[in-house]
């Protein structure tokens, strides 16, 4: 750690004959910037060009519902808090309100079950269902936390991030659009984020490397990925 | 004498017991305070500037204790550059008044405003004692206990409401709190200076030359500026209130949004000054890849530094360029933390998620790749004559200066102060990177420009280690899930119910940290980014106070802007680099 003096050379002498008449310094900045004018563009041509967001992108949430890949303590979760086991397409959400409580600005969620009427005989008596589940985006921070939180990986991030609305009411976001943003990303994007556990794997790569548009920003010559350096030896 | 800065030493608090036998001391593990009666309080201060050397001013502020005699706690914190030493100096506002320090350090002048602001102490003998944050005629003074987060909703607004009736859930409050009108603006205006040469020109807030939304007033004779005073405020957010009613996990997404263009670097300010009060020691690997990201964030930082700054002053195409290596970085900080500003990606105890495969790759390229842009952009800018005459010999702070406004970063640097933390009290892997400090001759724009283009060098250096070194720890663990106070993944909550119990707990009551005071500080792109915590001992602190390192840099602008034309302004603020998240917070 030492210490390094910068500046030590200023040099300002005044300009020279020659450099007034041919505009010298000004040739030189002049030649950087022409080698500039015979690059590749590298700007993304965006409504009709799009980047493809990283896995790990944190756009507006959505609830997964039951499609087989849950986690292996699914079905303890729901019999603890006595929820009626969902079949598939119904949503994974427990009620358990972990996502409010992790996160810091909890008005956002509004998390309600509420019993199932079926007469007393019935499997499902006494056990409750989701009822509301609403998400007010528009006080969102898309810190991530509540994701983290959620034991069943039922809300998660998608990679959606055009929200704008022409009212705030079009940030609320009640339980059946969030299940269909949920199942869109999956059906889209899900191998590439979750394994059959419904956890992030290893595998989870940084971007799609093959992804065109975001090889351009990079001046056209995008980085090569290598063995994964977990596996590198 | 130590290398690493550290509390005031035993000797030194013998010879001032000595001197002042009145005063007690109150240790704790990780900061050392002098409490001192408010008649004694500026003869203290001067000692210590003086006789101990205790010349650098840090901070002040107040703590809230509303069922104590006198209510308000003024905390200094010192620093002597010599022997590497803190100190803070705690005194009881007697009658809610404490005497003004101006005279002995001009940085206090903001402080004292703040503190004026935020708690209605009254500083006897500051010069111009009017808000920094709030408007002229605001009647609160919101950092007190007794104000609610969300203030006194006064204002009646039911158009807020009109909505459908299936939105059953999330109605707004049909009545807001107030906002300043055009008169209180107005009185806030006149109440800054007192007008005494040709005219009054405002400059912003909302001009891109300002940089965010900082309000300049210049007192202008003809093309020169006689005196100028600066309104903060339009982003204040009072990020230091919404604190104390969350955890300290919870947090961590506020930190992203003081300083938002390097929203690591105070991610990890934030959380190691929580670690080191909770006692949790992060591995080794997490410990890397933050010193990693930090650098990131660094030369990311001074990109968009370099590009509007060159804009600022006529140099359009380096902005172009300098926004097309950002945007790469931007890419590799989204696809590793998942958000390309606010990431949100540190976490106590290491990093919420460990690298995504392909991370080291892209960053090698980008290492490979970047000297050469760098070599670019000062072709183009370090020898151009019109960026010579716009830069050299232009607000040149001396060291007496930095000592006297406590500037800190590049500011400091740039005029020959060797005050980087990340040496002086190495976090994370810093002690285990080899790096140079570059610093300045002169103090000027063109010094600081300089300062700033060395330092991305130091940066691709530091990164490059990084790198190096996270190769070898591929298997590490990235989160130190075995200490208490930190949260578990998913995988251990999934595993055990010990984890499970533990996640619930720490949720829903938060990190219990014991009841202890701390003053840690991480090296920002903007300066020293210090976090003072008061721990009650409950799940949420006590109070935290926000030291901005851009918050005191900006306030030399009013100095060394006098005598000079607006043009002159550009440059100065531009190379001050100041925030406005994070000067307002």
């Amino acid at each position: 750690m030492g210490i390094k003096k910068v500046g030590l050379n200023r040099n300002i002498k005044p300009q020279s004959l020659a450099e007034k008449i041919f505009f010298l310094d000004f040739m030189k900045g002049l030649k950087t910037t022409i080698k500039h004018l015979f690059r590749k563009v590298i700007t993304v041509d965006f409504p009709y060009e799009v980047v493809e967001p990283a896995p790990r992108f944190r756009g507006v949430h959505g609830l997964r519902n039951v499609d087989g890949t849950e986690k292996d303590d699914f079905n303890a979760w729901v019999k603890k808090l006595k929820i009626k086991p969902p079949e598939k397409g119904e949503t994974r959400c427990i009620a358990c309100k972990f996502c409010q409580a992790a996160c810091p600005v909890p008005e956002i969620f509004v998390i309600k079950a509420k019993k199932l009427d079926v007469p007393k005989d019935h499997p499902h008596h006494g056990l409750k269902v989701l009822d509301q589940f609403d998400m007010d985006l528009g006080k969102c921070m898309f810190c991530g936390l509540c994701t983290l939180a959620c034991p069943t990986v039922c809300i998660i991030h998608t990679d959606i991030y055009d929200i704008s609305t022409y009212t705030r009411r079009g940030w609320i976001l009640n339980k059946e659009q969030l299940s269909q943003i949920a199942d869109d990303f999956i059906a889209r994007r899900g191998k590439e984020k979750y394994d059959e556990k419904s956890e992030w794997p290893d595998y989870q790569k940084l971007w799609n490397d093959t992804d065109t548009a975001r090889a351009k920003a990079w001046d056209n010559n995008p980085p090569q990925f290598g063995p994964n350096y977990v596996d590198q030896n | 004498m130590q290398n690493h800065l550290c509390w005031i030493d035993e000797e030194k608090l013998k010879e001032i017991k000595n001197k002042f036998p009145e005063i007690s001391i109150e240790k704790f593990p990780n900061a050392t305070f002098i409490y001192i009666s408010k008649e004694r309080l500026k003869d203290l201060l001067k000692s210590l500037k003086d006789e101990f050397g205790f010349k650098m001013f840090i901070d002040f502020t107040c703590v809230d204790y509303p069922e104590s005699e006198n209510r308000f706690l003024g905390v200094y914190f010192l620093i002597n550059p010599k022997d590497k030493q803190r100190v803070g100096v705690k005194c009881w506002a007697t009658n809610e008044t404490l005497p003004t320090i101006t005279d002995l350090w001009k940085g206090a002048k903001w402080a004292e405003r703040e503190a004026y602001d935020m708690f209605g102490v009254r500083f006897e003998g500051h010069e111009n004692l009017v808000r920094m944050f709030l408007w002229e005629g605001y009647p609160y003074y919101p950092l007190r206990k007794d104000f609610p987060r969300e203030g006194y909703k006064t204002e009646y607004l039911p158009s807020l409401n009109e909505r459908n009736k299936d939105y059953p859930a999330h109605n707004y409050d049909p009545n807001h709190t107030p906002l300043p009108t055009l008169e209180d603006l107005e009185r806030t205006q006149k109440a800054r200076i007192k007008k005494k040469a040709q005219m009054v020109l405002n400059w912003g807030p909302l001009h891109p030359g300002t940089h965010g939304t900082i309000w300049f007033i210049f007192d202008m004779e003809g093309e020169e500026i006689k005196q100028c005073d600066i309104i903060l405020g339009q982003l204040h957010r009072g990020i230091e209130k919404l604190a104390e009613e969350l955890t300290y996990t919870q947090f961590i997404p506020y930190t992203d949004r003081m300083d938002y263009i390097s929203a690591l670097c105070s991610q990890v300010a934030y959380v190691n000054t929580v670690e080191k009060l909770l006692k949790v020691e992060p591995p080794p690997k997490a410990k890397w890849i933050r010193t990693m990201m930090c650098e990131l964030q660094r030369i990311n930082s001074h990109l968009l530094w370099l590009g509007t700054y060159a804009l600022d002053i006529g140099a359009l195409t380096i902005f172009l360029y300098t926004f097309r290596e950002r945007e790469k970085l931007m890419d590799i900080i989204e696809g590793i933390a998942g958000i390309r500003l606010n990431s949100s990606y540190i976490r106590i105890g290491g990093v919420s998620k460990d690298l995504p495969e392909g991370a080291l790759d892209v960053i090698r390229h980008f290492i490979k790749d970047f000297p050469e842009k760098l070599k670019e952009y000062e072709t183009i800018l370090t020898k151009n004559r019109v960026w010579i005459r716009r830069n050299v010999n232009i607000g040149v702070i001396t060291e007496e200066d930095v000592y006297q406004y406590g500037l800190t970063g590049v500011v400091a640097r740039a005029s020959g102060v060797p005050y980087d933390i990340r040496a002086l009290q190495p976090t994370d892997a810093y002690d285990k990177v080899d790096f140079e400090i570059p610093l300045g001759t002169v103090g000027d724009c063109y010094d600081r420009y300089l300062v700033r283009m060395e330092e991305m060098r130091q940066s691709l250096n530091i990164i490059k280690q990084c790198v190096e070194e996270l190769e070898k720890l591929k298997d590490d663990k990235y989160l130190a899930t075995e200490n208490p106070y930190v949260l578990p993944t998913l995988e251990e909550v999934y595993l055990s119910i010990e984890s499970m119990v533990k996640d619930f707990n720490l949720r829903i009551y938060g990190e219990q940290a014991p009841e202890e005071e701390i003053y840690l500080s991480g090296e920002n792109p903007r300066g020293e980014l210090g976090f003072y915590v008061v721990s009650k001992g409950d799940g949420k602190p006590y109070r935290i106070k926000i030291r901005s390192g851009a918050f005191y840099n900006l306030q030399i602008f009013t100095e060394l802007i006098k005598g000079r034309t607006v043009a002159d302004a550009v440059v100065l603020l531009g190379s001050l680099d100041p925030v406005v998240g994070e000067t307002d917070r």
